[in-house]
């Protein structure tokens, strides 16, 4: 079974759960977002810093073109002494740049615990930092000057390290500048033409212009702190997440306790209606908005029960009171032929079988407006002569009219047909006639008529009435209604009436009655629109 | 005992008048509420058994003019009507029964009995006088222990009787009372019926005399002091 409280707690669990998650990683994103643009700054630093180093390293180690200073140990002959002092102070420079260097190098990995390593095109490393002894970083691939890329990748001992890796020329020997008047007339410092040889024909260089190395370079920096970072972080997420979706639990059901209190007030008040409590409305005082729709809804329905209930009391009531009393002369005449048996049996056998048939004849018309009230029996139309059906369907009564003094006007037309079942429009005439023959006073006047030129009428039936209240009218078509409330009379069971209307009902066809002019009762039994449109291509009515 | 039926159902009230009168009870019955209300009025009825659905005036109509009237004979409605809503009704209206259809003639027996007791001050269905004692619910009577044969008319002669001893019972009470509208009220059937009623209830040469004549009176049931 469906619950809605059930089907609530889980779309809003997981609408929940959804958002929590987005949440969290959208918090943990940003913030290693954030980090990683900490260290990927840090690792730019370090990259203006090691290219600065670059600067003191010696010339020759940056380009080719530069051959590095002969040693002296080499030499066969002692250079002239301007050229000795030359070369004494270059190696002093040397030697001071090489310290300079290693000092560079060793507080640059000592103070920001970062490795790097420098190559030349060809592979060669050319520097890199002291804390990597003989190992070596591996050379990135596919760079391009001045792109730097960003990656992790593990360190020398397993440590997770961010990496930066660069192309880039040593800071001040970018493109080879010509010395002198530059004959195309660039402005100092502006790139060279692409039609420039840098290099004289017969690949002599140009005077006095090295070409200088694009060096790879990779700069690594610890990214332990940054995951230990994230890995609480991603904890207290979790941790966050779970008490929020705990949480979130209990406040829905909370919530939902609270918001389906008037819901369940209300399904606990429509669990107490029974037959004795029909007549109780649903108060739409204190209901919320949403409610207000059903509780109307339910009002409707209680109000429709309770006429239905009141109908069915009423003719269970009129039943039982239509019973009570054949029943009651038939125990009365069995006792007392019991205990005074007399002569006359066949007298008693006759009235005993009048009340046998009384009462038969309530229950089948009970069992047949049941079944045409329920739509349980099949229609079956047929074209109907309604002169021939009205004729033969008066002349059981005939005998009653004449014995009564009743003038009598049958005036259906010879043509008048229909297309409908002769079966349920022979029990509509049966009981019409039956209604006016009985109770048209003696002398009165009964009048038949068929179909109207101008109207819908298909049968017309009207008797002359000695005392009918005009309220009366509203009560024809009742079960068991009489005027008569003493039902001194057997033969009828104020069943017919309510009959003749079932059956017309069924047959898509309207019975109605009223008083004309001359306090007449009338009964017109017409086609509806329902029954024209069902049967307007074959032209019934003549 | 005179009882006024009225029900509209010919058969119903063929069988219940039937019954009664087998029982010994004087019945007038009509099925018509308007001559059921003149003959309650004209004639002394010891029980009236009343419909309340009649044609021409209903049950509870007819009573409230009885009462109205001033007569405070028993009344008993015999009606279809069942739901507590008719019998209060009913019953605030002056009724002093109320049996629903269908009913048991023996239970319809028991209740008019009841309520012809009641109109006679009698609690316990056994009355007596002498040696003589009747039993209003068995319909018997017996003197000195012996049995009494007598037929419904003189039972109910002899009850009436027995209920108004010591008094002084006219003719025309007793016509009244025991016999119901088709006996001629210039024949003699009450000396008659006294006088075969003396017989039978003299079962022995000792046995006293208990019914006595009073001369242009009519008649007393009482023990005379010797």
């Amino acid at each position: 079974m469906t619950s809605i409280r059930k089907r609530l707690v889980i779309w809003l669990l997981i609408g929940l759960s959804i958002m929590w998650v987005a949440a969290g990683a959208g918090v943990y994103y940003s913030v290693q977002r954030g980090e990683l643009a900490r260290l990927d700054a840090r690792l730019a630093k370090l990259d203006n810093t090691i290219r600065l180093v670059t600067n003191i390293l010696p010339r020759h180690m940056l380009s080719d073109d530069i051959k590095p200073p002969p040693k002296a140990s080499n030499r066969g002959e002692s250079p002239p002494r301007d050229q000795r002092s030359q070369r004494e102070e270059r190696a002093l420079r040397d030697d001071s740049r090489s310290r300079a260097l290693a000092d560079r190098l060793e507080n640059l990995s000592r103070e920001n615990g970062c490795q790097f390593q420098i190559w030349k095109p060809d592979g060669t490393t050319i520097l890199k930092s002291p804390n990597l002894d003989e190992k070596n970083l591996k050379k990135p691939v596919n760079l391009k000057p001045g792109s730097p890329s960003f990656f992790d990748m593990s360190g020398k001992d397993g440590k997770q390290m961010r990496a930066m890796a660069i192309m880039f020329r040593p800071k001040g020997f970018g493109f080879p500048r010509l010395r002198g008047n530059d004959p195309a007339g660039r402005r100092p410092g502006a790139p060279p033409p692409q039609n420039v040889p840098v290099r004289r024909p017969g690949g002599q260089p140009l005077q006095d212009t090295p070409r200088f190395h694009h060096l790879a370079a990779i700069v690594t920096t610890d990214a332990g702190p940054m995951h230990q970072t994230m890995a609480n972080l991603l904890l207290g997420i979790t941790g966050i997440g779970i008490l929020a979706a705990l949480g979130s639990v209990t406040l829905i059901q909370l919530a939902l306790k609270s918001g389906l209190k008037p819901l369940d007030k209300l399904g606990s008040k429509v669990a107490l209606i029974d037959a004795s409590s029909l007549d109780g409305r649903f108060s739409n005082e204190n209901i919320p908005r949403e409610l207000t729709p059903i509780c109307n809804h339910l009002n409707e329905l209680m109000e429709r029960l309770e006429e239905s209930f009141e109908r069915e009391k009423r003719f269970s009531s009129d039943l039982a009171h239509e019973l009570r009393t054949p029943i009651a002369e038939l125990r009365m005449m069995s006792e007392v032929a019991l205990r005074w048996p007399d002569q006359n049996n066949s007298d008693q056998a006759k009235e005993t079988l009048e009340i046998a048939e009384q009462m038969q004849g309530i229950i089948e018309s009970l069992l047949t407006l049941g079944r045409y009230e329920n739509g349980q029996t099949e229609i079956q139309p047929e074209q109907v002569d309604i002169s021939n059906l009205g004729r033969s369907c008066w002349k059981p009564f005939a005998a009653r009219a004449a014995e009564k003094e009743i003038r009598v006007n049958l005036d259906i037309p010879e043509t008048q047909t229909l297309e409908t079942d002769p079966k349920l429009l022979r029990l509509i005439f049966t009981n019409l006639f039956s209604n006016a023959s009985e109770y048209t006073p003696t002398g009165g006047v009964i009048d038949i008529t068929g179909a109207g030129e101008m109207n819908d009428i298909i049968l017309s039936v009207s008797n002359t009435v000695s005392d009918i209240d005009p309220e009366s009218i509203h009560h024809l078509f009742e079960r068991f209604w009489r005027q008569d409330n003493a039902r001194s009379d057997n033969n009828h069971s104020g069943l017919g009436l309510c009959l003749a209307r079932t059956c017309s009902r069924a047959l898509s066809l309207d019975l109605q009655a009223c008083l004309d002019q001359e306090n007449r009762i009338v009964f017109n039994l017409k086609r509806t629109n329902e029954e024209k449109s069902s049967s307007s291509s074959s032209g019934n009515i003549a | 005992m005179r009882i006024l039926l009225v029900e509209d159902s010919s058969r119903l009230r063929d069988a219940v008048a039937k019954g009664l009168r087998e029982s010994g009870y004087a019945v007038d019955a009509t099925g018509d509420g308007n001559d059921g209300l003149w003959m309650a009025q004209e004639n002394s009825y010891d029980v009236l058994l009343l419909d309340i659905m009649l044609p021409g005036m209903d049950g509870l109509t007819i009573l409230e003019k009885i009462r109205d009237g001033g007569k405070q004979t028993p009344v008993l409605f015999l009606t279809a009507k069942d739901t507590i809503a008719d019998r209060v009704k009913g019953l605030r209206r002056g009724a002093d029964d109320y049996l629903i259809k269908p009913f048991a003639l023996e239970e319809l027996l028991a209740r008019i009995d009841a309520l012809c007791r009641r109109s006679y001050q009698q609690s316990s269905p056994k009355v007596s006088i002498d040696d003589l004692e009747i039993d209003t619910s068995a319909k018997t009577a017996s003197r000195g222990g012996r049995r009494l044969d007598l037929t419904a008319r003189e039972y109910a002669l002899l009850e009436y009787l027995m209920m108004r001893q010591g008094a002084v019972v006219s003719r025309t009470e007793i016509e009244e009372h025991i016999y119901d509208e088709l006996v001629s009220p210039m024949s003699n059937v009450v000396d008659s019926a006294i006088c075969n009623l003396r017989r039978k209830i003299a079962t022995s040469e000792s046995s006293s005399p208990l019914i006595h004549t009073r001369r242009g009176q009519g008649y007393v049931l009482e023990v005379k002091k010797k």
